[in-house]
């Protein structure tokens, strides 16, 4: 890659230098506003693979313009650059248009720049490595093939056998390495100008990953936060004054503009042989796929390419788990929540260096003993759809078995240790059990306001067993019955939730709590350790 | 395609009428990915019968739009060549023809030449060289086949080409085509003043251009109206556009469209994303607000986020004073520090002057409301009744007022004792205005009681 790292250059001093080209400095101030995927939900791991967020980045750069009119362009800004959202302040002529060149340097591309023009088509002897090169016009160049022309004739490139290629006398204008975003202004006088360029990127991603540690007895956790952030681009942002913004904010999938040329291939004319035989042979030739001849020299080459992609893959997962596992250390103070609107926005503590293909890690936050609520909850419709319809059928095989979950619910105050914006994210829940710390559930958190309730649900509570069946079924009702076992050896809080109630009329008898919450009937009940229980009542509705 | 590359191209078509010069190229781009090129050359005309060549039309043209005029011309035939050149259509049209074929020995590198006759060409290619027949390459030595020329049907790239004849001179003549390729559209920036309720709207006009081929120094005019679909829905269905305007601007127009010149000739060329300023307001009243609607019949165990709005107008009285094109409106808000920050974008469609707009840019954190259905009671067969409780909650250190709306009351559906005397936005929808103090809560309270 370091030939292309180089290309830049080559290009600049090689190209006509036009006067109305100017490029600005590097950038001197850098400012990063990360934005999470607004698509990923609470939950969700992010990949460096596939990152769905974006990012606002603010560059600060010099510029020295003689009068006149120029075009302004700034180099190295972030491949995942969405053009139109390009602000640019500070400059005293104003911007007389905005563009973006995606014309890249490739292959392909000049293919395209030389057709009709001089190339030179150089040969090479297999047999004893000398190189012959002939002066040749470059006739086609297309998905279909490449023709050119030397003084012999027409002929068609690469369908020979031998090893040729053409030589370009110099690169051509307008072709560049990377996207390249410019703007076209006016100077009335030399200026030297600090200007702001603001825009909107691809390819950057952040999430909140809490982990929460909680005591034997699941009342309290201690809670820790990280804000992951991830830079997929191939740029680097060196000493960014780096925040992050929490929040539901929209996004439109606005149509991008495809930054490839049509690609110019390699095909030659039908080049069977006499022990081929063709698949189809009715259908056209242009149908059979390119013929390559097996050659020792490309073998080679191909088990070489394996190893070195081999070799890479493995490295590139080196690095990347220990970023994933070791966190680094925590940083003086967690950010403090600044209201952005209706957002929420974290400045990390100081500058940092957002490397090109990264994942970092910073701290979110810390609160030690959150105090917490375990309860068993179950969610049941209040209707037994799966009642007999006849009456009187005691033990039916219509009785159905429910496990339970435990959440850990508390308020997002201070009351409760807590009382700070939490933005959105993934949950590990370990716990204390028996000596040995063991994860307990993985839930998603949705950004979650000051005085919110939360709810964690954490694993399945297989010790716990709820049966319910309906007895028996009237016109407007139906008796039902419950069979609660628990194999735990402590008391547990089992809360059953009967949704769609709101026109339902319950008859739990006396001694039963219920009471309604969020639009839900709720059945609270204590089980006592290693102990069964059973509960007939009535719900009828008109 | 650069005008060099143009030039040198020429005596591979030596039978077109040299074109002189390019006096003009205008560009009007619609909005919907659709482009009307006019290309003015001079020509020289024989006065006879002649072929009229235009190599660096777009890569995209619609052949059976495009119509050349000129003084005292009359199109004969009108031909647009896509059999483009390939080593398999070349080798297809030797048939029967002679070829060239260079040997090379793979141990010393001697070449020796042979003449061929090309017999077929299906699957593999097959020769008749001398008085022996031989598949091409059947040995897999390397073997270079040379062609004597380039059959003319044959092009490098799409070509148009025109037999016409006119009376002899030199005149300018007009090329007009429609190709897809090109498009536009508007791309807002609004920065909104939190404590002035203002916001400074720059407006941009982006156009991109796909079409395989570069535009030198061409008037460009653009043109509105056409309606194009930005994306996809939303998260929320409530539209941008509250109230269309009536009011007419001073932008030109053309029957239904409004058009956008360009102020300068510009290039545009291949792959490029352009944008051109049309719009900078400074200061325009805005209110910043929170809306969300609520479905018949739904119980949420969690607090819904409520949508954040911006309003503002396209009035030239209080407002940005210009129709604004169909595009996307990104707005931003200066944090702490000063520094503006994105806080979200939406579409929006053609806009005419006078217009309300009703920007929303995503969910607030801080302000949520969770409805639960209370009860839900039989009065009779066709008649039920439902309570309902809308809990808006507000984590913010300042009052805030959030729209509450109801959808789905269909049929004959009253309100009785709602706690807030109600507003019907339609037959089928009723909002509330709900103040929230400071981190406080506030609970709308309504029986619906509906009739069916």
């Amino acid at each position: 890659m370091r030939w292309l790292a180089a290309l830049p250059v080559a290009l600049g001093l090689a190209g006509p230098v036009q006067a109305d080209d100017i490029a600005a400095s590097e950038p001197r101030d850098l400012s990063v506003t990360i934005y999470r995927d607004p698509g990923r939900g609470g939950g969700g791991q992010i990949s460096l693979e596939r990152l769905g967020g974006f990012a606002v980045i603010t560059e600060t750069r010099t510029v020295t313009l003689p009068p006149g009119k120029h075009r302004l362009r700034f180099v190295g800004v972030v491949d995942g650059i969405i053009p139109e959202s390009a602000i640019v302040t500070g400059l005293p002529g104003g911007v007389i248009e905005k563009n973006r060149d995606a014309a890249l340097l490739s292959p392909a591309a000049l293919f395209r720049a030389f057709q009709g023009r001089s190339i030179t088509l150089k040969r090479t002897s297999r047999a004893t490595g000398k190189a012959v090169t002939v002066p040749a016009q470059l006739v086609s160049a297309s998905p279909d093939g490449v023709i050119f022309r030397t003084a012999a004739g027409e002929e068609a490139l690469r369908c020979t056998g031998l090893a040729e290629t053409f030589a370009y006398d110099r690169a051509v204008e307008g072709l560049s390495a990377r996207p390249v975003l410019s703007v076209l202004t006016n100077a009335s006088r030399t200026v030297t100008a600090e200007i702001k360029l603001t825009y909107l990127a691809e390819g950057f991603d952040w999430s909140a990953s809490y982990t929460a540690h909680v005591d034997g007895e699941g009342k309290a956790l201690d809670l820790g936060g990280w804000i992951t952030l991830a830079n997929g681009n191939s740029v680097s942002l060196p000493m960014a004054r780096t925040q992050i913004v929490a929040g539901g904010l929209r996004r439109e999938d606005a149509a991008r503009l495809r930054s490839a040329m049509a690609p110019v291939t390699i095909n030659c004319w039908p080049q069977q042989r006499t022990h081929q035989v063709p698949r189809k042979p009715e259908r056209p030739y242009s149908l059979v796929s390119p013929y390559r001849e097996p050659e020792e020299e490309d073998e080679y080459l191909q088990e070489s390419n394996i190893v070195v992609t081999g070799n890479r893959m493995l490295r590139s997962y080196d690095a990347a788990a220990p970023a994933m596992v070791m966190a680094p250390p925590p940083p003086p103070p967690p950010p403090q929540a600044e209201q952005l609107g209706d957002l929420k926005l974290y400045r990390l503590p100081e500058p940092t260096t957002i490397a090109a293909r990264q994942m970092k890690q910073s701290r979110l936050l810390d609160k030690p003993g959150v105090t917490v609520e375990p309860v068993l909850d179950l969610q049941l419709s209040a209707f037994d759809s799966g009642a007999p319809d006849e009456v009187g059928k005691v033990d039916a095989p219509n009785a159905a078995r429910y496990t339970p979950v435990t959440v850990l619910r508390t308020r997002n105050d201070k009351a409760n240790g807590l009382g700070l914006p939490l933005p959105a994210g993934q949950f590990v829940v370990q716990q204390e059990q028996s000596g040995r710390t063991l994860p307990v559930g993985q839930p998603a958190l949705r950004d979650t306001a000051e005085d919110e309730k939360v709810e964690l649900r954490l694993n399945a509570a297989i010790d716990i067993a709820v049966e319910r069946r309906t007895v028996r079924t009237a016109r407007r009702k139906q008796w039902q019955q419950l069979r609660l076992s628990s194999a735990r050896s402590v008391a547990a809080t089992l809360e059953i939730r009967f949704t769609n109630s709101a026109s339902m009329r319950f008859d739990f008898g006396k001694d039963v709590e219920t009471f309604r919450r969020d639009g839900e009937l709720v059945l609270r009940l204590e089980l006592a350790p290693n102990s069964k229980r059973e509960l007939a009542y009535t719900v009828g509705w008109d | 395609m650069s005008r060099r590359a143009f030039l040198l191209a020429l005596p591979l078509a030596a039978l077109a009428a040299p074109v002189l010069a390019e006096p003009g190229l205008d560009v009007t781009i619609y909005a919907d990915n659709q482009a009307l090129i006019e290309d003015r050359r001079v020509i020289t005309f024989t006065g006879g019968r002649q072929t009229v060549e235009f190599r660096n039309v777009s890569a995209q043209i619609r052949p059976e739009t495009a119509t050349l005029s000129a003084k005292d011309l009359a199109i004969i035939e009108q031909n647009f060549d896509y059999d483009l050149l390939s080593p398999a259509k070349i080798m297809e049209n030797a048939v029967g023809q002679t070829i060239t074929l260079v040997r090379t020995n793979p141990a010393t590198g001697a070449e020796t030449r042979e003449t061929a006759t090309v017999l077929a060409a299906n699957g593999g290619v097959v020769l008749q060289i001398g008085s022996r027949i031989e598949v091409l390459r059947d040995d897999g030595l390397p073997v270079r086949v040379i062609f004597d020329k380039v059959p003319p049907n044959m092009r490098a790239e799409p070509t148009l080409s025109m037999n016409v004849q006119g009376t002899a001179g030199t005149r300018e003549a007009a090329l007009r085509y429609l190709t897809p390729g090109l498009g536009w559209r508007a791309d807002y920036v609004a920065l909104f003043d939190e404590d002035r309720q203002q916001i400074d709207v720059q407006g941009w006009v982006t156009l991109t251009n796909n079409s395989g081929t570069t535009y030198q120094n061409a008037n460009t005019l653009l043109v509105a109206g056409t309606p194009q679909l930005i994306g996809r829905g939303g998260r929320s269905n409530l539209g941008s556009l509250i109230e269309a305007g009536t009011e007419s601007g001073t932008r030109e127009r053309l029957g239904n469209f409004y058009l956008y010149p360009l102020a300068e000739k510009t290039t545009i060329a291949n792959l490029q994303t352009k944008q051109v300023s049309f719009l900078d307001v400074n200061g325009v009243p805005a209110t910043h607000g929170y809306e969300i609607q609520i479905g018949w019949l739904q119980n949420s165990t969690v607090p819904l986020n409520v949508a954040t709005t911006y309003q503002f107008s396209s009035s030239a009285r209080g407002g940005l004073g210009d129709q604004l094109p169909a595009g996307v409106v990104r707005f931003y808000l200066r944090d702490k520090r000063g520094q503006p920050q994105f806080i979200g974008e939406k579409a929006i469609p053609h806009t005419p002057m006078g217009s309300r707009l009703s920007i929303n840019t995503g969910d607030a954190f801080d302000v949520k409301v969770q409805p639960v259905m209370e009860s839900r009671t039989r009065v009779n067969s066709t008649r039920w009744k439902t309570a309902m409780r809308y809990s808006v909650s507000n984590a913010l250190p300042k009052p805030v007022k959030v729209r509450v709306v109801q959808n789905g009351l269909w049929g004959d559906t009253r309100l009785v004792d709602p706690s807030q005397p109600e507003e019907w936005k339609d037959a089928t929808r009723a909002a509330w205005l709900v103040e929230v103090p400071a981190n406080g809560k506030t609970d709308l309270t309504v029986t619906f009681d509906s009739r069916y």
